[in-house]
This record gives structure tokens, sequence and C-alpha cells, in this order.
């Protein structure tokens, strides 16, 4: 186990460096910034002084090798677009509340999704299996940021319920949560629904029920802890995907993510934000995934035995 | 053996037989394990219901500003959220647009030659959070702040190169090596310039502003995170005017359709909604605030055409390097239909030339009256022209390369030049549509390589000579496409006559000589327009200034 580890986290540095290589010369092959800040009537006197204070002027090599020393230290220098603010510092400002948004939509998500999936594969074919298979159709069928509009309009402007957007209390999250976590609550539920059909069939299920088990403890324990591996290897790309903040919620609910500082800084071309972001993304990818690979060598032997 | 099978088989009647019943008690349980978790949530949200406007609160929900940032001088677009905490040395009258002496600056004068501009300012205004009195100092440092080496704010260039000196307590002075007699429209319209506390500088540096700057506006700044900015009236303003809101929210929102929603739910009581959603605000009660004048003309650039003798990057290969081309490519238009479809709630009219501006030097009011007849939609005759031209056999690539791109303050631009393709294909040119962000297009005409079609905005309106600069001069802005000997030989002499009538007479001359040429498809002229609230907003008067076109919140008048 304590080698499968090592090699894991070996694996990941590697990737975090081929990410950092990648993210630098994507955000660098899109333009220079100097074109997304300058105004429509700025010369090409502004437009040469601002590459120059932006070491934009500097080989492209050098420009990596100073990115990835600083980077190192955890330095990804300062923000061209929000003057004053480091990029690093910037993702950090907004990572609490993509975690925090991000991490309801997950507990929403997994809360429904699972136990209705064990249950829909237990009643299978009955009217409970197909609502759930209703569920499961519409959140896999409606787009996000359509599910987020409508929900807004109807629980926002018209019962005046809850608030359209921004960020604040609990009331803040159910809207872009429910949004963000419908399309997950169908993809996990229909995972976890064919995983425990399958365990569910199976000899040792069926000889645990003979040995006089209780049936609940059969089906949350044996048979789940079994065909838990498939959504838990969902689980690993839905965590990533959601804490990373998902652009086109936060854009719709106006939530100070780390998905629309993303795409902020897309737009203005700020290099150090679009590097922090896409490295920190990386990272909390990795870190999901390592998690995931543990969990899933620790609920599989075989596989760390490999 | 048969002991297994007697077992499976006991096993699945069980779980057969069992079925219903235990289907019926879940079901059961999760119902009302849902009722009671629906009944908690509804209680703790009704306890805390989205807060409405409150009478001493206003929030608005605007787009994003280019850049968020305390640091206005190296930041853009952001003149709509700093203007009531900052101000510039000037300030607009809010129902003519005009420059007043009821600014910082109680009078200005320029030297003959406009080279010395000297500034009186007024007494006994005083900054934000107790930082003291406004004085020349604050001018000096500001200056310095604003033309510093990290300042990218529209047209500082201009601006640059002055020596900027205290005379005494109470009067500035610019001086600069060569005429800027567009200083007033920097100070002005554009308002490059925002008054810092010198003071809070020394003390507290930069950080100090990052945190909590202080200007000498209606309003002090009290806090910024991200996507909201709050502020809070300053009883201490040397104005006799008192804004009716104690309290200024901005909430930074993209999406339109979350900013309507804002409007209606009361959440907010005014919101910068594209025209287009304008009027399902107007549907639900709503109603509409416009500014003074107009604060965006709009333009479709056929760039590209960089044909000074000898220049090797003249687009002589594009269909539109042809005027007889240009020509129909303008008539195929139906910019009346245009305004209809783009503009339904009005304040938009048509633009007879790019960057002509009522009392503007060069305005000449005959183009109004010729710009039917030579620009109106003619399909016939733009099909006799394009034959005429050769189009499409003599062209080695006819293809019209439209670029749909989004443009800051007129959403209704992708619409706009979805429809000019369609009008170009009718009349049988072959048009095509490239989606292009706006800097790449940059990227693109600082190259000098731009050899495509885009739409452009002049806002706000420049002066005459910061036009021609931007828009028809080598090197002028990345979003122009027009150069030729005749053009910029008029230009030069335009910068070098400092008779006003003179100036006038070879502005004219040019802008005649680019309405001829048919240099680009000029569109339209825009009044800026937000939606608000009238159960909490009775009035709102601003003049249509800067770049976002809108501000004065401190005319805002409470609805009773």
């Amino acid at each position: 186990m304590k080698r499968y580890l090592v090699i894991r986290s070996l694996q990941s540095l590697l990737a975090l460096l081929a990410i950092s290589l990648i993210a630098f010369a994507m955000s660098h092959l899109t333009g220079s910034p100097v074109d997304a800040m300058l105004p429509d009537d700025a010369g090409p006197e502004e437009a040469a002084r601002l590459t120059r204070l932006w070491g934009l002027d500097r080989p492209l090599y050098e420009q990596y090798f100073v990115f990835l020393g600083n980077a190192l230290q955890g330095n990804f220098g300062d923000s061209i677009k929000w003057q004053g603010q480091t990029a690093f510092g910037l993702v950090l400002e907004r990572l609490p509340a993509t975690i925090q948004l991000g991490g309801f939509a997950i507990i929403v998500s997994t809360i429904i999704a699972l136990p209705v999936g064990v249950l829909a594969a237990v009643y299978k074919d009955t009217p409970f299996d197909s609502a759930g298979k209703l569920v499961a159709l519409l959140g896999q069928a409606m787009p996000n940021f359509w599910l987020g509009i409508v929900l807004i309009w109807i629980f926002a402007v018209h019962l005046n319920w809850l608030p359209t957007s921004g960020h604040g209390g609990l009331s803040h999250m159910i809207l872009p949560a429910i949004a963000m976590g419908w399309f997950q609550v169908a993809a996990f539920m229909r995972l976890t629904r064919s995983a425990m059909l399958e365990v569910l069939d199976s000899e040792y299920i069926k000889l645990a029920r003979i040995k006089g088990v209780p049936e609940r403890r059969v089906i949350w324990i044996h048979a789940l802890r079994n065909a838990a591996i498939a959504p838990l290897t969902y689980f690993g790309v839905i965590a990533g995907s959601i804490f990373t903040g998902s652009v086109v919620i936060e854009t719709v609910f106006a939530w100070p993510g780390t998905g629309l500082l993303a795409i902020d800084a897309i737009r203005g071309r700020d290099f150090p934000v679009i590097q922090a972001v896409v490295v920190t993304f990386a990272g909390v990818f990795i870190v999901a995934n390592l998690i995931v690979d543990t969990l899933y060598a620790y609920l599989d032997p075989r596989i760390r035995y490999q | 053996m048969s002991q297994i099978v007697n077992a499976r088989l006991h096993a699945d009647r069980v779980l057969r037989t069992d079925r219903p019943r235990r289907f019926r008690r879940v079901a059961r349980g999760i119902a009302r394990s849902v009722g009671v978790v629906v009944l908690v949530g509804v209680s703790l949200l009704l306890a805390q219901s989205p807060a409405l406007a409150q009478a001493d609160k206003l929030v608005a929900a605007v787009s994003k500003p280019g850049t968020e940032t305390n640091r206005f001088w190296s930041g853009s677009t952001m003149w709509h959220v700093m203007d009531p905490a900052l101000e510039g040395l000037l300030d607009q009258d809010p129902v003519t647009g005009e420059n007043t002496t009821h600014g910082l600056a109680v009078s200005w004068e320029a030297s003959d030659d406009f080279k010395v501009w000297t500034f009186k300012l007024r007494k006994g205004v005083q900054f934000h959070h107790g930082w003291g009195e406004f004085t020349a100092a604050d001018v000096v440092h500001s200056y310095k702040l604003h033309t510093g080496p990290d300042a990218i704010i529209p047209t500082v260039d201009q601006l640059r190169g002055a020596k900027a000196e205290a005379v005494d307590k109470y009067t500035v002075r610019f001086t600069y090596p060569e005429p800027n007699k567009n200083l007033l429209f920097l100070h002005g319209g554009r308002s490059v310039l925002k008054i810092y506390s010198k003071a809070q500088f020394d003390k507290e540096g930069l950080e100090g502003y990052d945190r909590k700057f202080a200007g000498t506006g209606y309003y002090q700044f009290v806090s910024r995170k991200p996507g909201q900015i709050l502020y809070q009236r300053f009883d201490k303003h040397y104005s006799s005017v008192k804004p009716d809101f104690r309290v200024l929210e901005f909430r930074f929102v993209d999406e339109a359709a979350t900013k309507l929603a804002m409007l209606l739910s009361g959440e907010a009581a005014i919101a910068d909604l594209p025209r287009e959603l304008m009027k399902d605000a107007l549907k639900g009660g709503m109603k509409t605030a416009e500014s003074a004048r107009a604060v965006i003309q709009t333009d479709v650039v056929l760039n590209g055409l960089y044909c000074e003798s000898g220049d090797k990057a003249c687009g002589k290969h594009l269909p539109w390097y042809n005027k007889k081309v240009r020509e129909a490519m303008n008539l195929a238009l139906n910019r009346e239909e245009m305004l209809q479809v783009l503009f339904p709630g009005g304040g938009a009219k048509l633009l007879p030339r790019y960057a002509m501006t009522p009392g503007h030097e060069g305005y000449d009011p005959t183009l109004v009256q010729r710009f039917k007849k030579e620009y109106g939609y003619n399909p016939e005759r733009a099909k006799k022209l394009m034959k005429e031209a050769g189009y499409p056999d003599a062209f080695k690539d006819p293809t019209i390369r439209l670029v749909l791109k989004p443009s800051a303050g007129v959403p209704e631009v992708a619409l706009q030049m979805e429809l000019i393709h369609q009008y170009l294909t009718v009349v049988g040119f072959k048009a095509e549509l490239r989606e292009i962000d706006h800097a790449t297009v940059g990227s693109m005409g600082r190259a000098r390589k731009a050899y495509i079609i885009h739409p452009s905005k002049n806002a706000p309106p420049r002066p005459t000579e910061v036009a021609f600069r931007a828009f028809y001069s080598n090197p002028g802005g990345p979003y122009q496409g027009w150069e030729d000997d005749w053009t910029s030989s008029n230009i030069k002499a335009f910068r070098a006559e400092r008779d006003p009538k003179k100036r006038d007479a070879i502005a004219r001359e040019v802008f005649n000589y680019l309405f001829e040429q048919y240099v680009s498809m000029p569109m339209f002229e825009l009044r800026t327009q937000l939606a608000f609230n009238p159960k909490v907003i009775a009035s709102w008067q601003f003049p249509g200034v800067t770049s976002t076109g809108y501000g004065h919140w401190h005319t805002v008048k409470a609805a009773k």
C-alpha cells in the first residue's frame, strides 16, 4: 500500500509539472493581455510600454522559468486585471465560496442520489424506480444554466422565497446548489443503481440472505460496499469539477467563486491569474483522484497488490 | 446441492412477497422525511428571505467593470462604480452634459498655445474618512499616479507629458511641451483623472487605497468584496445636494436574465439591462432612465485599408478595397429596419458619419441630409455597383469576413452583425461570420493584419482631433481601418492649425471625404438606458459622459 501511494504521488507531481507548462503555453498562445486591457484608442507606444512593464517582451522560455521558479514558492505574480492583488491570493480568496457551493451541492446530490439509487435497484421496476429514472433523465437532459434561470424565476421572482443571486447565507446557496447538483444526482443515481443491480444478483449476497443476515444489513453494508466502487470513481471526477467551480452556474448566480474568476481572467488574458487558477485546479483534481485511488485500493485489495 | 437450490428459491420468494409491503413502508418514510425537510426549509428561508430594497439603501445590479480594483488609474471601464466616491476636476451638468464649475475646479484657463492649463480649486473640500482638506498637492499627487507606469486608463497617453505643479494651495498648473487642446475632454467627458488623498498615500501607501481609499465624492467607500462594492453617503460633501439614499450597493452581475430577475424580485432597484430585456422590465412595471446625451457611436469598420503610399500592409486584395464594393455594402443595409429590431425601446438613431459629433469640430449637418440618399437602403443599386466592380469574379477571394464579437455596453452588436450578414448575402455578397474576441481583433490591428470587418464604438464621442487620431491615422488605435495620403495630410494640417475656423473647415472637409469614400459602415448613436423600480426611485438624471455612460448616483431621487 505504501509503495502504491508513493508511486501515485510521484505521478501526481509529474502531472502537475506538465500542467504548468501546458497552462503557460496555452495562455500565451491566446495573445497578449495588453490587447485585452488597453482601451480602444491606445496607440502603439502605450502597448509597447505595457508589454515591457509586464515582462512580456522577454523570451517565452525565460518567462516560463521565472513563472515556474516563483510558482514553486507559491508566488504566481501580481494580477494584471485585479491590480493590487496577487494571483494566488485571488484564487485563495475565491476558493472558499466555490468549496462552500460545491460542497453543498455534493452533499445534496449524495444524500439524494445514493439512497435513491440503492432503493431504485432494490425496488427495480416499481413506480419508485420509474420515478428515479425520470429524475435522472431530467437531470441529465436539462442544461444547468437553463435550470438555474428557471429556478430563479420560480423561487426568487414569483414566489420570492429565495434570493436570485449573490453570495450570502444558506438561502443564497440553495438554488445554485440544486442547479449544479441535479446533473450529478442523475449521474450518481444511475451509476449506484446499476452497480447495485449487479451486486444484488451475486452469489455472496444470496448466501448472506440464506444465512439470515438482516435485509437492511445485506443491502446497506454488504451490497453497497461492493457496489460503491463505480460511483466512488465518478465521485472523484465530479468532486474535482465541482470544487474547481462551475463557470456557468457562478455566472448565472453571480457567485464569486473560482469558476467566475477563471473566466474573467481568461477574458482579460490575465496570465498570472490564469496560471494560478489552472495549477490550483489541477492540484485539486490530482488530490481528489489520489484520494479516490487510495480509497479504491482500500476497498478493493486486488488493486493495491497489482 | 438441492439444499442450496431450495435456499435460493426461498430467498427469492421472501424478497418477492416482501417487496410491496417494504416498498410502501420505505415510501411512507421518505415522504415523511421530505415533508419535514421542506417544512423546516421553508421556515428557515422565510425567516431569511431576500432583503428588499430598503428606503435608505439603493442596490444597483450592474455589469462587471473591466477591472476590479480601487486603483482607478490601473483599471478600465470602472467609471460607473467608482463615480460615487471619486471626483475629477470637472463636473458635468446632469441635464446638458456640459462641464460646470460645480466640481473640484471652480475655474480654468488655457494659454493661447494650449500648452499651459491652470485650474483654480474649490476651498474647504474634505476627503472621506477624515483625511483632511483637498488641495493642489492632491491634484499633483493624483496626476503622478494616473500617469505612472501602471496606468492603463483610456487616453492616458494624452494626459501624460505635463509638468504638474501646485502654484498655491488652491491653484494647480499643467504645462505640456506640445499644445493639448483636448485636456478638458480628458478631465470632463473622459474623466481620466480622479482625485485621491495625498495625506492617505503618504501615511498608508497604495495598500491604504486598496483597503479603504478616500475620495471627495457624494458617497464614501465602505468595502469591496468579490462581486460587490458598498458605499455610504458622505454627509460632509461640499455641495448642497444631499443624496436621497444613505447606502449605495453595487452588485456585479454578468447574466442579463439574472439582473432582470433581481429587478423584478425587488432585490435591486436599478439594473443596466440590454435593450432586448428592457421591454420585459417595462412589462414588469419598471421604468427607464436615459442619459441626457448620446454616449456611444457605433460603426462597422472595413479594416485592413492601410493604404498610404508605399505601405505594404495595404489590403489591396480585399473586396472592400474597391470603393464601389464599399458603397454597395452600405446600400445593402436597411438601417431603419435594423434600428427597429435592435433598439425597439428607443434611445438610438442613425449616425451619418462615425466620429462626427454635434458640437465638435467639423460637424457637418448637410451629411445628415445626404445620408438617406447616399447611404439609404437600395439593394438594386447595390447589385448594380457590385456588377460594375466585377464582384465576385474580379476578386481572388471575394469573401466578406464579418467578425462576431461582443462589445461592452452594446450587447446588440452581435445581432447587428448577424443582420448585416443577412443583408449582404441577400444582395449577393459572399459573406461569412467569424467569432473573434475583442482582444484578438486588437492584436490583429496592432500587427496591421486585421483584414476583417468588425464592429467598433466611439464612447464617449471623442473630440474630433482625438477621434481622427484613434480612427483615421497611422499610427492610430488598432480598431480602425482607413489610412490614405489625402486623409493623413489633412489630419496633419488640422492638428497643426490653431485658428478655430480653419480647423473646423479642415475637419469638415475630412468628414465629407470619409463620407464620400464610404470608408466604413456607420451605424447608430446611442443613449445609455437603465431600468429602475419606480417604487424605490422617482427619477434619475445623468449626463451621459465617460465610456460607461452613466454615473451621477447622487442625482437618484427616492420615491416617496
